[in-house]
């Protein structure tokens, strides 16, 4: 008798332990003190509609956005180099864009999508005078494919007259002299340090185990913290490029693409990876009372057949 | 560069602190960790809890182990669980997810660690030494939050979590010496074996719980009555060492102890120290401790100095908080408390197979036996003899008052069916019963088992060789007896029982070749079917061998013991005739050949001594018989001095 | 062939060493059995008689026998087995008594406790030598046991007849003689066993003179073991 009172209250204690004792022990929390070479990254999504080949935000291979918003007015200047099949080929390119935010671009739906542009003047890089050139903006309304004309853009290139070109670690002088009296502006925008990238792709498609190291040349002013790298694809049998994550990483030279973001890619339309390395200064201009957002890049597109 | 110099961790901390395995401790019960070869003093059951906090900056609690374990004669097994041991690390991971253009969600790693539960066994070989092992499982979990596209309508960042399962047992053996009640010694392995699943994902190898392999010696003392001093060291460099003071209290004991610990890995020198209390009874052990580390711990540490530093022990480590922990321990004995004790045990006759219920009338063993209690107490002593009995034989119960000793009789039965004829040492086990089922206390001793054959000399236990294989006597009797049925029929009934002695000792002694030396084979008796075969005997197999043939036809006999003069025994054997004294003359005119005894009813009736190995015919073995019983046994006073024995067989 | 010859040389021993008696004179019909015969043999002066021997007299016979120191004659009508012609001690006497009680109780243990045989000084008044004269051999061997009192061998008379009493249990129903050995008991102050023996007489015939005698014997008796 005296035995089995003691087994009911051991079983009870020990109900009561279980009960009331299910905390786990404190974690500890450990700061990220980026101990590992290899770079923390942020990841965002560029393309948000895939099923559409029509659609484009205006990023090309080149990794050069061609289609602004409007929110501001914006001058970008770039060193491109393209590399496909171990060879690369460079460019440099310089735009502007002036918007007039009186005269909104809707969509059907009524929401503002852009605005008109205008072409203010004389711009001019380096003392080169820029070509004004008719600016496009391409578009899915609710299914339907639209191509609307909003105005001009500058853009001076290598193929323009007297051939642009970009000087890294450097700066390139900004000018625009407004017809009809208007003010005049100019100023210098420093360029980055060239960057140049290499992808260190493993794994196969059909493993799932496709795996990226990428790797570039760390800054070595310091003067620029972030790099960003546009992980794109481009559509079989044609050139038409899809930038679909915006990786930001630390200015240091080596990151690993988390494999979840190569291998969950639908590889029945895509058979190429395109990995736009971008180092840039973004700089917001007040002059005279109008927003401008100058971008000054380094970019290099490395494109690879999925293996 | 990844992969600095490994340093190890204490192996054999426990939340308790260390405690010497001299006598009863139940704080013992939860350790395999100074404790890896499941050394243990309980004696059937045990169920153990511990229960506690640690004093992080948010206090948490949690129970940190179940523990069951129970003793089977020599063999002990626990299990136990250990939810409680258990160490988490979060950390950012260095990704993010970029929603909207402006918000950032930073992803998060969570390595867990966990000793999820284990199994020891040892194995006692005696009250010195034990040995035994333990097997662990340990359970590593490396939750890693990642991001993850989803390709449908549109494209969508997802977070998901990629967990790594690295789980392995670890496997230790050891030994306990414990040459007195004042030292023991230990001596166990540390990461003898490691049963590991391997990493997948190899970037995890350097996040695993170190296995480096090593020793570990332990050492109590108890240089004085209730003090105990204890000393742990590990090869890899780490040891415990400490000290308690026990006193009774509320008919338990009290202890008070302190434990202090060093190793590689943590600092200072002595990285911390384990004060516990404990109080424990025969049915219930209570311990509070708790565990101090001399360097602050709520401190920040670094991703970096965790990937360098690697993890050897998951409930102490640099990143461990200060503790308290409550273990609470029941001894469900269903064996129930010792009451009585043999001090020793005496055979004090050896077996004599065929002499088999002489051993119900006098013991064949006394033991000596202690009560182990303050009450007067009743005890059953039984045993059992190898090879011949199956089952324990009770002997008859003692009373024993309280704390004293007494003197036990074993008594016991020896089956008919017994049939060795080969002398030989067998074992006795005694057995001690009190109030319970189960013997209280069990010992062990030889005992020389003879064969059937094998008579002590004592003329009244030739009884039992003329009982023996009664069947045969009866038989041959009734064969001989037959043939001479129309003599006996026709005979008057008073003399016939003479005259079929008279047959019977005639028809045998013809078949009789000879007659053994006295003194030769005088432990050695044959059995009536065997002096036939064997066509002689000496005094003892023929008085056998006659007696048997009479008895077995409703004669009744008796043997006379003329007890050894000069070293020499004889035995013959006398005859109840049944006549009356009148009658006598119908057998003899000599009234010295006959003497008169009294039957079961108080009437007189004649006997007659006969001497079996006189191989010639009846009447010169009654003239023999008669004489020697005249002279010896009455003209001498034989009887009277004890000289001469009359053993009536039954 | 040889042990069978080691047992009887054994027996030998024991009977060469035996005491024995010559035979002085003879008168009429005297007889021996000499051992375990089963014959009776006349005997002649001058023969030597082996002391498991019994002799018997005839009627108006008598045979004087010598040796061990003892000259004994045994009057006619009258049997005694010679191992009987032996002085006795008191002890001896006590001891034969209660080797009877041994060899009378078959079948029980032995139990220790043998009957109060102490002494106790007193005197006691003789009677009657019973003498018969009759063709029993029982009580030949009374009348035996009476002269081997009379001669002085008391211990060894009293257990002769007591033997004889229950060999030949008609011998035991002759008060005379009971009275006769009881009283002999009673002189040598064994009073247990003597007034056993009397009690025993009462409850045979007896005339009117035995009667008070042993009404008498049993009432000194009990006074004495009262004492005690």
């Amino acid at each position: 008798m005296k035995i089995v009172k003691s087994y009911i209250v051991v079983f009870f204690f020990g109900l009561l332990l279980f009960i009331f004792g299910c905390d786990n022990p404190a974690p500890t929390e450990l700061i990220q003190d980026n101990s590992t070479q290899e770079s923390p990254v942020q990841v965002q999504v560029l393309t948000k509609d895939t099923s559409n080949e029509y659609y484009s935000n205006g990023f090309d291979t080149t990794g050069v956005a061609t289609t602004y918003s409007g929110t501001s007015d914006v001058v970008t200047i770039s060193g491109v180099k393209v590399t496909v099949n171990n060879i690369t080929t460079s460019s440099s390119l310089a735009q502007a864009i002036f918007f007039d935010k009186s005269h909104p671009v809707h969509s059907s739906n009524g929401g503002v999508m852009s605005y008109l542009t205008i072409a203010p003047g004389i711009v001019k890089f380096n003392n080169q005078r820029a070509a004004k050139i008719l600016y496009h903006l391409r578009f899915n309304d609710h299914g339907i494919h639209r191509d609307t004309i909003l105005g001009y853009q500058y853009i001076l290139s290598q193929n323009s007259a007297i051939p642009f070109n970009f000087d890294y670690g450097s700066a390139i002088s900004f000018q625009l002299d407004q017809m009809n009296g208007g003010m005049q502006y100019s100023f210098n925008i420093p360029t980055p340090e060239e960057i140049t990238g290499r992808v260190n792709l493993t794994g196969k498609k059909v493993n799932g185990n496709l795996n990226a190291l990428l790797e570039w040349n760390a800054s070595t002013l310091s003067n620029t913290k972030v790099v960003e790298i546009i992980l794109g694809v481009m559509v079989k049998g044609t050139n038409t490029s899809y930038p679909l994550y915006k990786l930001s990483a630390n200015d240091n030279g080596k990151l690993s693409v988390p494999p979840k973001l190569l291998n969950e890619i639908p590889f029945n339309k895509y058979d190429r990876f395109v990995f736009t390395f971008i180092r840039q200064f973004i700089i917001h201009h007040n002059e005279q009372g109008n927003d401008l957002t100058v971008y000054s890049q380094s970019i290099h597109s490395i494109i690879l057949n999925i293996p | 560069m990844i992969g600095t110099v490994k340093i190890s961790a204490q192996s054999s901390f426990g939340l308790s602190g260390y405690w010497a395995p001299l006598e009863e401790n139940s704080t013992l019960m939860n350790s395999y960790e100074a404790n890896p070869e499941n050394f243990s003093s309980l004696k059937d059951w045990g169920l153990s809890f511990s229960y506690g906090g640690e004093f992080s900056n948010t206090p948490t609690s949690s129970l940190y182990l179940i523990s069951l374990s129970k003793q089977i004669g020599r063999h002990f097994v626990s299990v136990r669980y250990t939810p409680g041991y258990q160490k988490d690390f979060i950390f950012n991971n260095g990704q993010s997810i970029l929603i909207h253009d402006s918000t950032s969600q930073a992803l998060d790693s969570k390595y867990t660690y966990k000793e999820l539960f284990g199994f020891g066994y040892s194995y006692k070989f005696s009250g010195q030494f034990s040995t035994g092992f333990s097997l662990r499982y340990f359970k590593q979990e490396f939750d890693q939050e990642s991001v993850e596209p989803v390709f449908s309508d549109t494209l969508y960042l997802n977070r998901f979590s990629k967990i790594d399962d690295i789980n392995f047992w670890r496997a230790d053996f050891g030994f306990n010496y414990l040459p007195s009640k004042y030292f023991s010694f230990s001596l166990s392995t540390i990461n003898l074996f490691n049963i590991n699943e391997s990493a997948v994902d190899t970037t995890l190898i350097p996040y695993e719980i170190k296995k480096s392999k090593g020793i570990t010696f332990g050492l109590s003392v108890s240089p004085a009555e209730n003090f105990d001093y204890n000393f742990i060291y590990e090869t890899t460099n780490a040891l415990q060492t400490g000290f308690d003071i026990s006193f009774n209290i509320f008919n338990g004991k009290a202890r008070i102890g302190v434990t202090g610990f060093h190793d590689n890995y943590q600092s200072p020198f002595i990285a911390g120290i384990i004060p516990a209390i404990s109080f424990n009874t025969k049915f219930f052990g209570v311990s509070l401790s708790g565990v101090k580390y001399f360097s602050n711990r709520n401190i920040q540490h670094t991703f970096s100095e965790f990937t360098n530093e690697g993890l050897d022990n998951i409930i102490n480590n640099r990143y461990s908080y200060d503790k308290a922990i409550l273990t609470v321990t029941f001894a469900l004995n269903t064996i129930a408390e010792k009451e009585v004790q043999f001090l020793d045990a005496n055979i004090v006759r050896d077996i004599y197979p065929t002499m088999s219920d002489n051993y119900l009338n006098r013991p064949f063993a006394t033991a000596k036996v202690i009560n182990l209690t303050h009450r007067t107490i009743t005890i059953k002593p039984s045993s059992k003899i190898e090879g011949i009995n199956e089952d324990r034989i009770v002997s008859p119960v003692v009373k024993i008052g309280p704390k004293d000793t007494a003197e036990v009789s074993f008594y016991t039965i020896i089956p008919q069916s017994y049939d060795k004829k080969k002398t030989g040492i067998s074992f006795v086990n005694f057995y001690i019963t009190a109030n319970n089922g189960q013997p209280d206390d069990q010992i062990q001793k030889p005992i020389l088992v003879n064969g059937i054959n094998s008579w002590d000399g004592k003329v009244i236990n030739l009884c039992y060789f003329i009982k023996r294989d009664f069947q045969f006597s009866m038989d041959y009797s009734k064969q001989i007896l037959s043939r001479y049925k129309s003599e006996l029929d026709t005979m008057a009934y008073s003399i016939s029982i003479f005259y079929k002695a008279k047959i019977l000792f005639n028809n045998f002694v013809k078949e009789l070749v000879y007659t053994a030396n006295p003194t030769a084979a005088q432990d050695y008796v044959q059995f009536p079917n065997e002096t036939l075969k064997l066509k002689g005997g000496n005094c003892d197999d023929l008085s056998v061998l006659y007696s048997s043939f009479l008895e077995s036809v409703g004669i009744q006999t008796a043997l006379v013991d003329y007890k050894p003069q000069n070293g020499i025994g004889h035995v013959n054997i006398l005859i109840d005739t049944q006549l009356s004294p009148d009658q006598a003359r119908l057998i003899t005119d000599n009234d010295s050949k006959y003497f008169i005894r009294k039957n079961e009813s108080g009437v007189d009736e004649v006997w007659i001594p006969v001497e079996t190995t006189s191989l010639t015919n009846f009447d010169k073995a009654w003239q023999l018989g008669s004489e020697k019983f005249n002279r010896d046994a009455l003209d001498n006073l034989g009887l009277a001095k004890g000289s001469v024995e009359i053993v009536d067989v039954y | 062939m040889k042990s069978t010859l080691i047992v009887i040389l054994f027996f030998c021993a024991g009977i060469i060493s035996a005491q024995s008696f010559k035979v002085e004179k003879v008168i009429g019909n005297v007889k021996a059995q000499i051992g375990a015969s089963e014959n009776w043999s006349q005997i002649k002066p001058g023969e030597i008689l082996i002391a498991n021997s019994t002799i018997s007299t005839g009627e108006k016979s008598s045979v004087s026998l010598d040796g061990n120191n003892i000259h004994f004659v045994l009057k006619g009508s009258s049997a005694l087995p010679l191992t009987n012609l032996k002085k006795m001690s008191l002890d001896q006497l006590i001891l034969a008594l209660a080797m009877q009680d041994m060899i009378n109780a078959p079948r029980k243990k032995e139990e220790a406790n043998s009957k109060n045989t102490a002494v106790y000084g007193a005197e006691i008044n003789g009677i009657k030598e019973p003498f018969v004269v009759s063709s029993n051999f029982g009580v030949q061997r009374l009348n035996g046991a009476v002269q081997l009192a009379e001669s002085g061998f008391k211990e060894s008379a009293i257990i002769d007849a007591k033997e004889t009493f229950r060999k030949y249990p008609e011998t035991s129903k002759m008060p005379n003689f009971r009275i006769y050995f009881a009283n002999l008991l009673a002189d040598l102050n064994l009073n247990e066993e003597a007034y056993d023996d009397f009690k025993q007489i009462g409850s045979l015939k007896l005339d009117s003179d035995q009667k008070s005698d042993v009404a008498g014997k049993l009432d000194m008796l009990s006074k004495k073991l009262m004492k005690n």
